[in-house]
């Protein structure tokens, strides 16, 4: 055997021996986490409040049924196919006027209004959405193509959600009737699709990442109490590297994530929440996981600089309490700080798959990459912050 | 001669604080070597940085073999410690916390679960073992806080103080524990200010004062040097007194040396002293309270050297 075989074979015995000591020590600190029933109750106790709170302010008395809006059709001209009998865009109004005349109200047209009157009206929120039929609207069903219709809407959720799942489901049934199905499918299909989202059910997937969230504390206080018994200080004296110990730290917070995220996703069919029918069950557990990783990132930076428990619990809220708000996990609105908020990513990725029922990459691809890049890099920063040995606060 | 602990001028400062201030050890393998000092005299803080959880300031130390600084991971596959403070997972039974030592050491189950069964067993604390460890007495938690050091049967033990706190009879357990880990070829360093600990069970000592060694050798060796006769203590009415009567009793020539203690106390080694002291206050007419008279202890020694008690 050469000398750096010999190196290679040590080397990966110790790797052995610290994935045995990370195992270990992971399951201590889960014995010791649920053990303590104070703590138990305060991770499913804070979130499943937010929920009971919600779910009585907004469960049942902010359920919207109608929506007004202004349309600009200007798909009417001549669109100069021959032998089209029909304008789709005269078609898409009728159906929302006759058929959907319970949920949509169309106020106006480029008749009563121009654009600039009308985005007048929504921004002091006298209507709910101004939507505009482009030119050749008719003329990219006929040949085949994907037709567009824009929107704009004031800053509420439910709003956009309702208002472009009727359009689309409308524009995808006349591009079915163009190609000869039975129109008559058209208007059962609409009816069943008219979802009355509440404002709760909008912020429910809030409820999960809020829960999560509070892994930040809960590894801070976890660490701080490790210090000021000198636990961290005798481990230290055995040969398991300090970076393992912190791992261990991490690894027993995810594994109680994943309970919580369960038992909080449960809690949210007891209390009504909407599930669209679409929502991919998996995707709404690696979710909260993704976050609680991107959590556990500032949780290590959180317990690399404290002392105490005192400390850790009241500086994890001076992150937690931003990470609320400003990710807008308690109601919806755009600001470009959300940017800088990993629980906006999180949060969106949630109600794209519960409420929207949209699974797909391109919908929650960049929302799951910006989460594992935040976690990534404040979890590096935490690690090395957490070797120095000697905290700051 | 094999040495476990080698230091060159070893120094940890804190800011001004001179916590450890230049110590030269040389620890024989095998040793039971004491650390005697009072509260804040550096001995936790050169056990800490022994133990390499603490980087010295400067010098040097060569710990079985391995270098401190290059080579602490060795180091720590090899050593044992028992802090001053009791340090357990309150929510985990003595056998978890035992155990857990065990496997961040590498050891296999089957050979840490008999071993901790039995250790139990010398401590007396089987009848509790699958009881949560904050359940325990501060005894009991003391107990195991030794244990833990011991487990993975370490060629270095450092134990800090480890009977602060116990009632005479566990101190006594834990003394005969310790002393059966020596026959087992460790090295036991054992910090303490215990003078009868440490007279005790050790076989080298140093005292330590200021971050500094103000001596070392065996305790029958130190308490040689205050030569033969008796240690009396006494007490006078009042501090006024015990300056009028110090002079006189320096002027006898078999009064090896006095020291005053306190306010009123008057600590002197000398043969023949009670008969003699008693004549000069009668003299003097002042009033004795209380008097002592015994052998010399390391106690003495740190006074002789330091004008000075252990516990002042």
């Amino acid at each position: 055997m050469t000398n750096s075989d010999s190196i290679n074979m040590k080397k990966k015995k110790r790797k052995n021996k610290n994935v045995y000591n990370l195992y270990h020590l992971t399951i201590k600190n889960i014995k010791t986490m649920f053990r303590d029933r104070g703590q138990l109750i305060w991770l499913i106790g804070y979130p499943l409040l937010l929920i009971i709170i919600f779910s009585l302010a907004f469960g049942f008395s902010s359920s919207r049924t109608d929506y007004n809006l202004v349309l600009f059709n200007y798909d009417i001209e001549d669109s100069g196919i021959s032998g089209n009998p029909a304008n789709y865009s005269l078609l898409l109004i009728d159906i929302l006027e006759t058929n959907l005349s319970n949920s949509i109200d169309i106020i106006g047209t480029q008749d009563n209004f121009t654009e600039e009157e009308a985005i007048e009206l929504l921004e002091y929120e006298k209507i709910d959405a101004i939507v505009y039929i482009p030119h050749d609207f008719t003329e990219k069903i006929y040949f085949g193509m994907e037709p567009e219709i824009n929107i704009t809407t004031v800053p509420d959720q439910i709003a956009e959600t309702v208002i472009y799942s009727i359009l689309k489901q409308i524009v995808d049934n006349i591009i079915i009737y163009h190609n000869g199905v039975n129109p008559s499918k058209i208007n059962s299909e609409m009816e069943l699709e008219t979802v009355k989202i509440t404002y709760f059910d909008s912020i429910a997937p809030g409820f999960v990442i809020s829960g999560v969230l509070v892994c930040i504390s809960q590894l801070a206080l976890h660490f701080a109490e490790e210090k000021k018994n000198g636990t961290l200080r005798r481990l230290s004296t055995t040969p398991v590297p300090r970076s393992y110990i912190l791992f261990s730290g991490m690894f027993s917070q995810l594994i109680v994530a994943f309970f919580q995220t369960i038992i909080l996703l449960i809690c949210l069919l007891i209390f009504g929440a909407y599930f669209h029918p679409n929502a991919n069950i998996l995707l709404l557990i690696l979710i909260p996981m993704l976050f609680a990783f991107t959590s556990l990132g500032f949780g290590t930076l959180l317990a690399s600089l404290v002392q105490s428990e005192e400390t850790a619990g009241l500086l994890a809220w001076f992150i937690i309490l931003p990470f609320q708000f400003l990710g807008g996990l308690f109601f919806y609105f755009e600001s470009p700080i959300m940017k800088f908020v990993p629980t906006s990513y999180a949060a969106h990725a949630m109600r794209m798959v519960m409420v929207e029922g949209i699974n797909t990459w391109n919908a929650i691809g960049q929302d799951i990459l910006v989460l594992i890049g935040f976690g990534g890099i404040s979890t590096l920063l935490g690690i090395i912050l957490f070797q120095r040995k000697t905290a700051i606060l | 001669m094999d040495l476990a602990i080698e230091t060159n001028n070893l120094k940890r400062y804190f800011g001004d604080i001179h916590a450890v201030d230049g110590i030269d050890l040389a620890v024989p393998k095998g040793s039971l070597f004491g650390f005697l000092g009072p509260n804040g005299a550096g001995k936790t803080t050169t056990i800490s940085m022994l133990s390499t959880v603490l980087p010295p300031t400067s010098g040097k130390a060569n710990i079985l073999g391995y270098d401190l600084k290059k080579e602490s991971n060795k180091i720590k596959e090899c050593i044992g410690v028992c802090p001053q403070d009791i340090v357990l997972y309150e929510r985990l039974t003595a056998r978890e916390n035992i155990h857990l030592i065990a496997q961040m050491h590498g050891l296999k189950k089957a050979d840490y679960k008999e071993r901790t069964d039995d250790l139990l067993g010398r401590m007396n604390l089987l009848d509790r073992v699958n009881s949560l460890v904050k359940t325990y007495s501060g005894g009991m938690k003391r107990r195991v806080n030794v244990l833990m050091a011991v487990i993975h049967e370490p060629e270095l033990i450092f134990f800090d103080e480890p009977t602060a706190g116990l009632d005479p009879q566990s101190r006594r357990v834990v003394w005969d524990f310790i002393k059966d880990f020596q026959k087992k070829k460790s090295t036991i360093i054992l910090t303490t200010h215990n003078m009868e600990e440490a007279d005790d069970l050790s076989d080298e000592l140093i005292i330590i004062d200021n971050g500094k060694i103000i001596t070392q050798g065996t305790p029958s060796n130190l308490k040689g040097r205050l030569g033969e006769g008796d240690i009396v203590e006494f007490k006078v009415d009042e501090a006024i007194n015990r300056e009028k009567i110090i002079p006189r009793i320096k002027d006898l020539n078999f009064v090896k040396w006095v020291k005053p203690i306190g306010k009123r106390r008057i600590l002197l080694n000398g043969l023949d002293a009670l008969r003699h002291i008693s004549k000069i206050m009668d003299a003097v007419k002042v009033k004795m309270l209380d008097i002592s008279i015994r052998e010399n202890t390391l106690e003495d020694v740190f006074i002789d050297l330091t004008g000075r008690r252990l516990r002042d």
